[in-house]
C-alpha cells in the first residue's frame, strides 16, 4: 500500500513516516499543500494521511482540489482541532475519517486499514486463494495451518494480488504500490519479488502467474 | 457598628415601618387622649360652672344685700351629681354662709374676678381634691356681693379619664395586633420579585452567563440587573476569549506532541527489534527540535499569561545606553549567523544616556520579541530606531520583509498568528506578548506600513513619567 503524508510539523511528518513504514507500506511525504497536489499528479496512492492547517494551501482545499478531479484515494484527515464543525468540514469536503492529535500509532494504523478496506470492498481481513490465506491485519501468510513467512515488501505484493480477485494486476501498478520517493524501485525488482514469493507458494498448490503484455494473477491449481 | 453584618433589606423594611407606625400611632393616640381629656374638662367645667348659675338663680336681692331663698335640701338638689357629691357654698361679702353643705377656700387673688365671670380653681383640702368654680355676684340695687362657690371630686374627673384612655388605647394596640403581621406580609410580597431574581440567579449553573431577564424586575431593581447583565457581557466575553486561547494553545501543543509520542514509540520498537543497533539521528534531531519548540511555546505561555496578570509592575529610573548595548551584543551574532544585518540608527545611539522611568526588563523583553519577530518574518535587515517627544520615547523596529496585508495588522496581534508561511520555528505569540507588556508599562504598541515602501515598522511609545 502506498501512502502521502501531508503534514508541515517536521517531527510528526518524520514520526509518521517511520510508523508507516515499519507497517510495510510504502510512504512518501509532503510538507505543504502545493507540493501535496504535486505530488498526487504523478503518482497513485492508495490513502493520503492530511493535516488542514497547511502552508501555501490549506488542507480542505486539497481535498477539494483532488476530489474535483475525480482522485478517488482515501483520505485520513489529521488535525489538532476537534471541534465539530471541523469534522463536518473535513468529512463533507471528501475526507473518509478524521484523526485528532496526538493519537496512539495502533489508532492510526487500523484506521488506515478500515478506510482502505471499506474502499477497496475487502470487508474481511483475511484474503484466500486455494489453501493460502492472507492475514491483511497481521501481514500473515498461511497455507492450511502452517505459517509462511514474508518479508513486509513480498506481503505487499501479495496482498495487491489476492486483493485483485483473480484479476490480473499490471506490473506498473505493483512498482507504484511498492515505490516511495527515498526507494527507487524498477520494474525489475518486481520480477526478484515475483521470484521470492512463487518460491515460497510452491507447495501451496496456488502459483502467480503471468498474464501476457497484462502483468500478474494468482491461480489455484 | 460592624460594618460586615449583613443588611437584610426586609427586616430593615419591617423594622422601620414598625417603629414610623408605632411613633406615629402613640403621637396620635397621645393627641386624641390629651383633646378628648381636655374636652372633657371643658364640658365639666361647664356643667360645674351651670350647677353654681342654678344655684345663683336662688339668690334674692333687697335692700339690705342677697339672701339665698331656696333650704338647704332644694339647694342639694339644684347641683345633684350621681357620680360624687357637689360641694357648695353661697357667701356674702363678709364671709357669712347663706348656704352651703362644705367650707371652700377662695383662692386669694378672687377679689380681682369680674362680677358674673367663673373663676375654676383645683382646692386641695380635708374634703378631697376639688375642682371648683367660683362666681362672684353682684346687683345693682342690692349692696354687696355674693359667692356662689361649687366644687366636686377630681375622682370623678379622674374615673372619666381612665375611661378615655382605655376607650382611645386598646384599640390602637388591638390595631397592632393586626396591623405588624399584615406590614411584615405587605413588605415580603413587595420584595417577593426581587426574591425571584434572587432565587433565578442561585438556580444558574455555573456556566450559564446569559443575561437575567428584564421583563418582570420591577422598575428600582432594573438598573442594577443591567448593570449585572453588562457585567455578565463581559464576563462571557472574556470566558470565551479564554477559551479560544485555550483552544489554541492546546492545537498548538497538539501537533509537536503528536510527532513526539509517535518519535518516542518507534525508537521504543526499533531499540526492542535490534538493541544492539544505535537509536536512529534523524529522529533524535527531530525529537529535541520538537521539544524545544513545546518548551519554547510553554515559556511564551507563561511570558503571556505574567502579561495579562495585571501586577503592578516596579518602575525605576534607568538610561537606555545598558539596554542599548546588551541589544548590540546579544542580537549581532544572531543576525549573522542567519546572513542577516541589524542596525541600530543613530537616533537610537543619541539617546545613549537618557534616562527614563520604565521597566529595564520588560522594556528588553519587547524589544526581544519584536527584533525575533522580524528576524523570522521580516527580510534581511533589521532597523532598531528611535523618536524622542514631548512625553513619550517612541522605538521602532523596522524590517524589509514581504509586504503586510492591512487587513493583517489586526490579526498579528492575535496569539498563533503566524502569517501564511509558517515554515519559521515560532509559535505567534511574541507580537501579543509585547503589546500586552507595553500596556503593563504604560505604553502603546502600533505596527505601521507604507505603501511605497518594503517591510513592517512596529513602534513602542513609552511615556516618559510613569
Amino acid at each position: 500500500m502506498r501512502v502521502l503524508i501531508v503534514e508541515d510539523d517536521s517531527a510528526l511528518r518524520l514520526g509518521l513516516k517511520r510508523t508507516l513504514l515499519a507497517e510495510g507500506w510504502q510512504v512518501d511525504t509532503v510538507d505543504n499543500g502545493e507540493l501535496a497536489l504535486a505530488a498526487t499528479l504523478t503518482e497513485t496512492y492508495d490513502i493520503a494521511v492530511l493535516d488542514l492547517n497547511l502552508p501555501k494551501i490549506d488542507g480542505i482545499a486539497v481535498l477539494k482540489d483532488w476530489r474535483s478531479k475525480g482522485l478517488k484515494h482515501a483520505v485520513l484527515i489529521l488535525t489538532a482541532r476537534d471541534e465539530l464543525q471541523d469534522r463536518i468540514l473535513g468529512l463533507n469536503s471528501g475526507g473518509d475519517d478524521y484523526l485528532t492529535k496526538p493519537f496512539e500509532p495502533p489508532e492510526l494504523i487500523a484506521r488506515i486499514r478500515a478506510i482502505v478496506r471499506r474502499r477497496t470492498g475487502t470487508l474481511t481481513q483475511v484474503l484466500r486463494v486455494g489453501d493460502v490465506a492472507f492475514n491483511t491485519e497481521s501481514r500473515e501468510l498461511f497455507h492450511k495451518d502452517q505459517r509462511i513467512l514474508v518479508s513486509p515488501r513480498e506481503a505487499t505484493l501479495l496482498e495487491l494480488l489476492l486483493g485483485s480477485s483473480g484479476q490480473a494486476v499490471p506490473k506498473s501498478r505493483i512498482v507504484s504500490a511498492m515505490s516511495s520517493w527515498d526507494t527507487n524501485f524498477t520494474a525489475n525488482a518486481v520480477e526478484i519479488y515475483i521470484l521470492k514469493l512463487r518460491r515460497k507458494l510452491a507447495v501451496t498448490g496456488v502459483s502467480i502467474v503471468t498474464v501476457r503484455g497484462t502483468g500478474y494473477a494468482l491461480e489455484a491449481t | 457598628m460592624n460594618l460586615f453584618k449583613a443588611e437584610s433589606l426586609r427586616r430593615n423594611l419591617v423594622l422601620t415601618f414598625i417603629w414610623l407606625w408605632v411613633a406615629s400611632a402613640l403621637a396620635a393616640t397621645l393627641v386624641a387622649f390629651w383633646l378628648a381629656g381636655r374636652s372633657a374638662q371643658v364640658s365639666f367645667d361647664r356643667i360645674l360652672k351651670d350647677d353654681a348659675l342654678a344655684l345663683a338663680t336662688q339668690i334674692h336681692w333687697d335692700q339690705s344685700g342677697a339672701v339665698f331663698a331656696a333650704d338647704p335640701n332644694t339647694a342639694d338638689y339644684l347641683i345633684f351629681d350621681s357620680l360624687s357629691p357637689s360641694r357648695f357654698m353661697v357667701i356674702n361679702q363678709d364671709g357669712k354662709k347663706l348656704v352651703g353643705n362644705a367650707v371652700l377656700t377662695l383662692p386669694p387673688n378672687a377679689d380681682q374676678q369680674k362680677a358674673g365671670s367663673p373663676l375654676f380653681f383645683d382646692s386641695d383640702n380635708d374634703i378631697g381634691n376639688l375642682r371648683v368654680v367660683a362666681i362672684r355676684l353682684e346687683h345693682k340695687d342690692s349692696p354687696g356681693h355674693v359667692w356662689v362657690v361649687v366644687g366636686e371630686s377630681q375622682a370623678k374627673r379622674n374615673h372619666i379619664s381612665h375611661e378615655l384612655a382605655a376607650a382611645i388605647f386598646l384599640p390602637a394596640i388591638g390595631l397592632a395586633v393586626f396591623i405588624v403581621p399584615l406590614l411584615v406580609a405587605g413588605i415580603r410580597y413587595g420584595l417577593a420579585p426581587a426574591n425571584a431574581i434572587n432565587d433565578a440567579v442561585a438556580r444558574r449553573g455555573i456556566n450559564d452567563l446569559s443575561p437575567i431577564p428584564l421583563y418582570q424586575v420591577p422598575v428600582e431593581l432594573k438598573g442594577l440587573i443591567s448593570h449585572i447583565n453588562d457585567l455578565l457581557k463581559r464576563v462571557q466575553d472574556a470566558v470565551a476569549h479564554e477559551r479560544r486561547f485555550i483552544s489554541d494553545t492546546a492545537h498548538q501543543l497538539r501537533t509537536p506532541l503528536a510527532g513526539i509520542k509517535l518519535l518516542v514509540d518507534d525508537l521504543l520498537r526499533t531499540s526492542q527489534a535490534s538493541p544492539e543497533d544505535p537509536p536512529n539521528k534523524e529522529v533524535l534531531s527531530e525529537l529535541s527540535t520538537a521539544s524545544t519548540r513545546v518548551t519554547q511555546l510553554v515559556k511564551q505561555l507563561l511570558t503571556l499569561a505574567r502579561s495579562e496578570g495585571g501586577n503592578a509592575v516596579q518602575m525605576e529610573e534607568i538610561e537606555l545606553g545598558p539596554i542599548i548595548e546588551d541589544l548590540t551584543s546579544h542580537w549581532k551574532p544572531v543576525f549573522a549567523n542567519s546572513a542577516k544585518e541589524f542596525h541600530i540608527n543613530a537616533s537610537l545611539r543619541s539617546l545613549d544616556a537618557f534616562k527614563i522611568k520604565t521597566n529595564a526588563t520588560l522594556v528588553q523583553e519587547i524589544l526581544a520579541n519584536l527584533i525575533d519577530n522580524a528576524l523570522n518574518y521580516g527580510g534581511d535587515r533589521v532597523d532598531l530606531k528611535a523618536t524622542l517627544q514631548e512625553h513619550k520615547l517612541m522605538l521602532h523596529v523596522l524590517d524589509n520583509g514581504d509586504k503586510v496585508f492591512a487587513e493583517d495588522i489586526e490579526r498579528m496581534l492575535t496569539p498563533f498568528w503566524r502569517g501564511k508561511d509558517l515554515s519559521h520555528h515560532g509559535v505567534g505569540l511574541g507580537l501579543p506578548i509585547a503589546q500586552k507588556t507595553c500596556a503593563l508599562l504604560g505604553g502603546h504598541l502600533s505596527i505601521q506600513i507604507y505603501p511605497e515602501v518594503r517591510g513592517t515598522q512596529i513602534t513602542i511609545e513609552l511615556p516618559l513619567k510613569s
